[in-house]
């Protein structure tokens, strides 16, 4: 009885219910098929009745009148619930469960969302496919949360920098990791991959994820997987670009008639008339001098008049800035071929890009070519193999700080000219150098060919075990051929001719083994392996004082001939490592990771160090009491904590090192570094903490993270007694702090039939603090950047500018002892210098939105960069009041000239001994950019399924449309790095802007087609 | 099954084997590399390159190759009446010329030539200490060359960081100068705080180093261009001339002229500017278009310094011809009309060459009021830094001191030999009659004018304590007597800041 009366009061109310019905109509798409979903079974809970969806996800269903639980199921998706009450129509969004296919890659290995228990960010290849780049590391730009991207310089092939969480090394490297397809690089050929080839990009950040990467993790590691052919019918995709770019801003530039008058009180100054203060030169005098060509005046009962005979030639009026940007045009084309049985599948591709740069004489051009195959030959064996070329060519500029790069035109008289039958000399200022005569008298082309191939085998021997070897090959051959003309200036007056070499082989051979099974019913897996890898490279330099490369090539002796060999460098790690995965109910899930590294870089007593790493993560989602519940679909906690490494750039510091010099016409050695057995890794050990969410049905994702890093035995050159013959020696003395919040929020804003729009958002916060260099006071200071304690690293380090005296107009900087001072010398350098700025951004992040509308596709991407100070090294002299005589920025009018003046700039010192860096030029260099733009139109599917196309699609877009930012200068993302500055100048030097090309605003166009 | 097993735990297992590690690279030079004579060899020319101060690109520190000129140049003359410095372009050399450097021990120039003095003192002593490596047919000259190399630049550091020997107040015995490092050091754990030696332990350490190497040196002749017996007992000449003892510095002078292996060049500007030693040499550093002391596209090196011709320099040091015959200028070298070594080319411009120079200054180029030097006028030419001319100045007044001083025809003979080949009257011993005292004013005057902003003037000042000009700031009418005494600390380099606080830890 007491089984019969809810069962009878159940018909009862069946019986009652089949009174009062209705249809329900609707449509199920997926966040993967928006377009509809077919096979979707649609049920009312606890009715009988069921619906299955159509080929386009309609449904129709009979239920109760006051409606219930709408519950739709299909295979692979996860089942959704919906309260229906008295709607007609119900629309439901299916989320896909992630499979294979979905698996995240973590080096050796993937894992689902559920199971991952560290800190990985993912690119997929649509954010990285549509946009005109150069370098692939500019794809990750504002994309990643704990990822900094910033760019070296806008100009063809200058690169970017990629920090993981911050810096974790003062003298080494802070780059990334990055891994394709396997292969840990040291060439840098991941730039030139191609972008469109690439399936998705995993960065690890925290220790945990890094750790099986051991010595070489602690700036992150940067996953990398090629596109691979899938099985079923092959598959043609084709796309063409085509793209304008432009110079983003123009600065405002003194004009001719401003210019000269400045020439005309430089002049004054210099020869002694009108000291400041007597007043003699006034701002209408300046005027009336410039236009007249004279200047008589009276100081006393002394009439003076002098003329000024240059300037009835300084009559021009020249826009250098139009002289040496260009709009420039680029084309970008791929043809991609893939397929294969069960047992084969391949995939090709060739890809060709052709960039012009926004400033003349500057172009790219790159040949990719891919090609891979995975192969299963039996249940148990299956091989992969791919192989990837890429040939580029790169006319190049000099160098920012050059004088012969064009960007430095911009700080040349407005009233002059340039006369191209005389060299493109100035017509009037001749000793200044016009960057067009380099331009067009030198020629500087970099040739690289890089390849990469691995090959590997796979053999699963039961269900629990399987065993992976595989092995890479990482080559670079780089040459650099540069000529100057007799006509420039380091070519004067024979020419100058230089070829340099790089080669960088690596190849790397990998053996692991995969262990699954259950302990105490539960999934365990284990990954157990060892890898030896070794990268040399090998470099070459030759120079003479010929106008040719041919007839340089040919020399062997002779007039400046330099030919002196260089060492090469080269080093090995044998390491193994381990990967240990174990969860408890889909709840509980604890990864135990580690890497024993051996290292050639280290005497024989600190070759060896062991990597650990160990997390944790709680999947709450799956506890019974958020079963079902319909506002949070996911949630999970997660920890670790590890140690990672870090090794120095130089290879032997171990040992004492040698390189040849040469003396008359003889050869000898000088010592290039004392040997330090004691040295060892950097290690960086790791803290991170998060929480992954999914709410409302993961219409709502996200994370967020908290990380803390602790880098000790940091290398740095630490002072040395000179009695030694060095002044310094790396040793491991240091260390420092960088701390974070990271978040990523992705929301499903509209998901119906014809509309699709989601958001990705990520923000993130770094601050880095050196805690200790070694030694009480210890500082670095490579011209405006320092390496200070308790300072973040690399803040620039300079005296405070005050502004003009209002009485004479001289600058005055704060002496360092509550006093201000006018003389810049070594007391000021000594004792004036302050924190005036922090080139490391506080707080980054993107935004991306992408809206499918019908047969739309609209997407955006911004970034935005906060709390960070730029160093306009350019203001130095293109506004520096003049103190050089180069064209200046128009705001420079506004330089002190008579007593009286209440303006920011100081007086024209034609005296002063340099250009003074100060904070005069630190300005903040926050921004927020429309990085990206795009608007696609798909044809409609029953359009192109007659012609036989899966899809057909055409675009177009816009990179770096507009920026906001109070910055000065062309452009706020600038990085510019001396390359002559050794690895340490290159390290601590950030934010600065020397005459730095602007990232180009690019207008594109382009079509995309399947068949 | 097994198999598979077998061969995967193979490749897991790569034994720990160290050789794996053991990376080597092309071109690499490292370790304990001195052992066979071609590497000893190499390390001496390395020696050569820093003592010579062949320019690096660096940091510098030219050493005999230029700083050991330049500093005590701009130091020893008038600032603004006699020399002019463009400090915009050279700023590192303004302590000198405003003659304030022992203020400021963070000097670069100061601070660059003390590491590189002793980067070629360290690798002296790793050749002597590996020594006995070599074949005995090279031993001797390989030993002697490296240790009179760390016996000229002792000697020259001493004079430049420590007290003169003869001053008041100093004690050579107990002064205490610079450190002495006599062993080498390859490993950083081998860096300790080094002590300073007494002004004597240096001076001993010098002259011993230089007899060493001489007696080493002396079947060899002249020794081709490297450092030979004849460039040591050159240098012992200065060395003794330096401490006030006039016998040996008249036995070392000798040894050098009386060889007959040098002689003096028909025109005192035939000793400058020449692609190979000339007669003249008894040392001279070794420059060739890629390997030279700094040219003009480097910004440093003597010839950027004192050339202002457009194909080799930059102008910087400038000269104001009113101080060449000057009362008003202490220590003016008073030319006489005819003196070939005071002939000026005011004809010279942007345009000149260096095969058009045929005077001893010029107008210079860049700086049209100020005249430049014509020594050093081209990179790929060699650069003197021991003349046989100043043996005969030092045998003249050793002569004299030794003498009770009394003025020999013999030592007369040295000073004549100068001033007839400068177009100068020679002098008789009854020009000195009435006032013998009157030679030592004569000597000063033939060194200055002989050896004119070759460095060494700074070093005759001091050891004589004649008074020179007044700074700049404090010129003026009436503060004539407001003159530098050349014993004054602030004459003397400091020990670089950097250096010092490296001695703090212990």
């Amino acid at each position: 009885m007491k089984k019969l009366f809810p069962g009878l009061i159940i018909s009862l109310l069946i019986i009652n219910q089949a009174f009062s019905q209705r249809t329900l109509t609707g449509r199920v798409a997926a966040d993967d098929k928006p377009s509809g979903l077919a096979g979707a079974s649609v049920q009312i809970r606890g009715q009988s009745n069921s619906a299955t969806t159509d080929n386009s996800g309609n449904y129709s269903l009979v239920i109760p009148e006051d409606g219930g639980l709408l519950t739709v199921s299909i295979d692979g998706y996860r089942t959704q619930q919906i309260e229906v009450s008295f709607q007609e129509s119900v629309d439901v969004m299916m989320i896909r469960i992630p499979d294979e296919s979905d698996q995240i890659s973590v080096g050796y290995g993937s894992q689902s969302r559920e199971e991952l228990t560290s800190s990985v960010s993912q690119i997929d290849s649509e954010s990285i496919s549509g946009q005109p780049l150069v370098g692939l590391e500019q794809a990750v730009q504002g994309k990643a949360s704990g990822v900094f991207v910033s760019n070296n310089g806008g100009k063809l092939g200058q690169g970017t920098t990629v920090r993981i969480r911050g810096g974790s090394s003062l003298v080494g490297s802070n780059d990334p990791l990055y891994v394709v397809d396997g292969i840990p690089l040291t060439s840098g050929n991941q730039s030139e991959i191609n972008p469109n080839n690439i399936a998705s990009m995993q960065i690890l950040k925290d220790a945990s994820a890094t750790a099986i990467y051991g010595s070489r993790a602690a700036n992150g590691v940067i996953l990398i997987t090629t596109k691979k052919g899938e099985s079923g019918k092959l598959k043609v995709d084709v796309d063409y670009q085509i793209g304008l770019s432009q110079r983003p801003k123009t600065l405002d530039l003194m004009s001719p008639k401003n210019y000269n008058e400045m020439l005309v009180e430089y002049t004054l100054r210099l020869t002694g008339f009108g000291d400041p203060a007597d007043g003699v030169i006034t701002r209408d005098r300046l005027e009336q001098w410039a236009e007249s060509g004279t200047a008589s005046f009276s100081i006393g009962t002394t009439d003076y008049d002098i003329g000024f005979p240059i300037l009835d030639s300084l009559t021009y009026d020249t826009d250098w800035q139009d002289e040496v940007f260009r709009n420039a045009l680029s084309h970008r084309a791929n043809i991609n071929l893939s397929g294969g049985n069960e047992n084969h599948r391949f995939f090709t591709g060739i890809g060709y890009t052709n960039q012009e740069g926004i400033l003349i004489g500057n172009d790219y051009e790159r040949l990719n070519a891919d090609f891979n195959l995975n192969s299963q030959f039996s249940s148990q064996l299956s091989t992969t193999i791919g192989i990837s070329y890429v040939n580029s060519t790169n006319n190049r500029l000099n160098d920012d700080q050059d004088l012969g790069s064009p960007m430095q035109a911009i700080a040349l008289p407005s009233s002059d000219s340039y006369d191209p039958a005389n060299n493109y000399q100035l017509r009037v200022r001749s000793l200044e150098y016009n960057p067009l005569t380099e331009v067009n008298f030198s020629d500087y082309v970099e040739t690289n060919n890089r390849f990469i191939g691995n090959a590997g085998i796979k053999y699963v021997l039961d269900e629990s075990i399987s065993f992976n070897v595989d092995g890479g090959i990482d080559y670079v051959d780089g040459k650099t051929e540069r000529r100057q003309g007799p006509e420039t200036q380091t070519g004067n007056p024979t020419g100058f001719s230089r070829i340099a070499d790089f080669t960088n082989f690596n190849y790397l051979i990998n053996g692991y083994l995969n262990y699954s099974n259950t302990v105490g019913g539960n999934p365990l897996n284990v990954v157990l392996g060892s890898s030896y890898q070794k990268s040399n490279s090998d470099f070459a330099f030759r120079s003479a004082r010929v106008n040719s490369i041919q007839e340089l090539e040919n020399k062997t002796s002779g007039d400046g001939f330099i030919n002196n060999p260089i060492p090469s460098t080269g080093y090995a790690f044998l390491s193994y490592f381990t990967r240990i995965n174990y969860s408890i109910d889909q709840k509980y899930n604890f990864q135990v990771s580690a890497r024993y590294d051996g290292s050639s870089k280290f005497g024989e007593d600190n070759r060896w160090g062991v990597f650990p790493a160990l997390s944790a993560g709680w999947t709450i989602s799956n506890e019974s009491f958020l079963e079902g519940n319909s506002t949070i679909s996911f949630l999970k906690l997660k920890g670790s904590y590890g140690i990672v490494g870090n090794t120095p750039e130089d290879d032997f510091l171990y040992v004492t090192n040698y390189f040849t010099i040469g003396y008359g016409s003889e050869t000898g050695l000088r010592i290039a570094n004392l040997a330090n057995e004691d040295l060892k890794w950097e290690s960086t050990a790791q803290l991170d903490a998060g929480l992954e969410f999914g709410l409302l049905n993961d219409r709502i994702s996200g994370s967020m993270n908290y990380y803390m890093k602790n880098t000790s035995d940091l290398l740095f050159p630490t002072p040395v007694s000179q009695t030694s013959g060095q002044s310094e020696a790396i040793t491991n003395v240091g260390s420092l702090e960088i701390s974070g919040f990271e978040i990523e929020l992705t929301t499903l804003n509209v998901a119906s039939e014809n509309v699709n729009w989601t958001t990705s958002f990520n923000i993130s916060t770094v601050n880095n603090t050196i805690t200790d260099l070694g030694g009480e006071g210890r500082t670095l200071i490579v011209e405006q950047n320092a390496y200070l304690e308790n300072q973040s690293p690399g803040v620039f380090y300079l005296p405070v500018y005050v502004g003009p005296d209002p009485a004479n107009g001289k600058s005055q900087w704060e002496d360092g002892s509550g006093g201000t001072t006018t003389n810049y010398d070594q007391d000021l350098l000594d004792n004036g210098r302050q924190v005036v700025g922090d080139p490391n951004p506080s707080l980054f992040g993107g935004l991306i939105s992408t809206l499918s509308f019908f047969n739309f596709d609209f997407s955006f991407q911004l970034q935005m960069v906060q709390g960070v100070d730029k160093y306009n090294r350019t203001g130095e002299f293109l506004a520096n009041s003049g103190i050089l005589l180069l064209g200046q920025r128009a705001d420079q009018v506004n330089r002190w000239i008579e007593p009286g003046d209440n303006v920011p700039y100081s007086v024209i010192e034609p005296s002063a001994e340099n250009t003074n860096p100060s904070s005069r030029w630190i300005e903040d260099g926050s921004f927020i950019r429309l990085n990206n733009l795009q608007l696609s139109y798909n044809l409609p599917g029953e359009m192109i399924g007659n012609m036989g196309l899966r899809y057909f699609t055409v675009y177009i877009g816009g990179q770096n449309l507009f920026t906001i930012t109070d910055y000065n200068g062309y452009d706020p993302d600038t990085n510019y790095v001396d390359p002559e500055l050794g690895g340490i100048g290159q390290n601590i030097t950030r934010g600065v802007d020397d005459f730095t090309a602007p990232q180009p605003r690019v207008f594109m166009s382009g079509i995309k087609i399947g068949f | 099954m097994k198999k598979i097993y077998t061969s995967f735990l193979l490749i897991l297992i790569l034994t720990r084997c160290s050789s794996l590690l053991d990376v080597e690279a092309d071109g690499r030079i490292s370790g304990d590399i001195l052992t066979d004579d071609e590497t000893i060899e190499q390390a001496l020319i390395g020696a050569y390159y820093n003592f010579g101060g062949i320019s690096d690109g660096v940091s510098g520190g030219e050493l005999f190759g230029g700083d050991f000129i330049v500093i005590p140049t701009l130091l020893a003359h008038p600032q603004s009446i006699e020399v002019f410095w463009s400090s915009v372009q050279a700023p590192g050399y303004a302590n000198f010329v405003d003659k304030n450097v022992s203020d400021n021990p963070r000097n670069s120039r100061v601070t660059e030539n003390w590491r590189r003095a002793y980067e070629v003192i360290n690798t002296v002593n790793s050749i002597l200490a590996n020594i006995d490596n070599l074949s005995p047919a090279n031993r001797d000259r390989v030993e002697g060359e490296a240790l009179a190399m760390r016996g000229m630049l002792y000697f020259e550091m001493v004079r430049l960081w420590a007290p003169q020997y003869t001053a008041t107040g100093v004690t050579p015995a107990s002064t205490p100068a610079i450190p002495l490092r006599t062993e080498p050091i390859l490993d950083v754990s081998q860096i300790s705080t080094p002590t300073l030696a007494s002004i004597d332990e240096v001076y001993n350490q010098a002259a011993s180093d230089l007899d060493m190497a001489s007696t080493l040196l002396a079947p060899l002749g002249k020794n081709g261009t490297r450092i030979s017996y004849y460039t040591c007992q050159a240098v012992l000449a200065r060395l003794s001339l330096q401490k006030g003892d006039y016998a040996n510095a008249l036995t070392h002078a000798e040894n050098v002229i009386s060889s007959g292996e040098f002689s003096l060049m028909s025109d005192p500007l035939l000793a400058f500017n020449n692609p190979s030693n000339s007669d003249e040499d008894i040392f001279a550093i070794q420059q060739t278009l890629s390997n030279n002391t700094g040219d003009r596209t480097s910004g440093v090196g003597i010839t950027t310094f004192y050339s202002s011709l457009t194909e080799s320099g930059l102008g910087i040091f400038g000269i104001l011809e009113s101080a060449f015959n000057s009362t008003f200028v202490l220590n003016s070298p008073m030319f006489a009309a005819s003196d070939v070594r005071g002939s000026t080319d005011l004809t010279t411009n942007t345009s000149t060459t260096s095969n058009q120079i045929s005077t001893a200054f010029y107008t210079n180029t860049i700086n049209t009021l100020l005249l430049s030097p014509s020594k050093y006028l081209r990179t790929d030419n060699v650069l003197p830094i021991i003349r046989l001319a100043e043996m005969h100045l030092i045998r003249a007044e050793a002569n004299f001191e030794t003498n009770s001083n009394i003025v020999t025809q013999s030592a007369l003979d040295d000073i004549n030999l100068l001033r007839s080949r400068a177009n100068i009257s020679t002098l008789q011993p009854s020009d000195f009659a009435s006032d013998q005292f009157a030679f030592f004013d004569t000597l000063m005057l033939e060194r200055s004018r002989e050896l004119l902003y070759e460095g060494q003037l700074l070093h005759d000042l001091k050891r004589w304590r004649v008074f020179f000009d007044p700074l700049p700031d404090e010129f003026g009418i009436g503060n004539q007597f407001n003159i530098n005494d050349p014993w004054d600390d602030k004459f003397i380099l400091p020990i670089p800041q950097s250096e010092q606080d490296t001695w703090t830890g212990g």
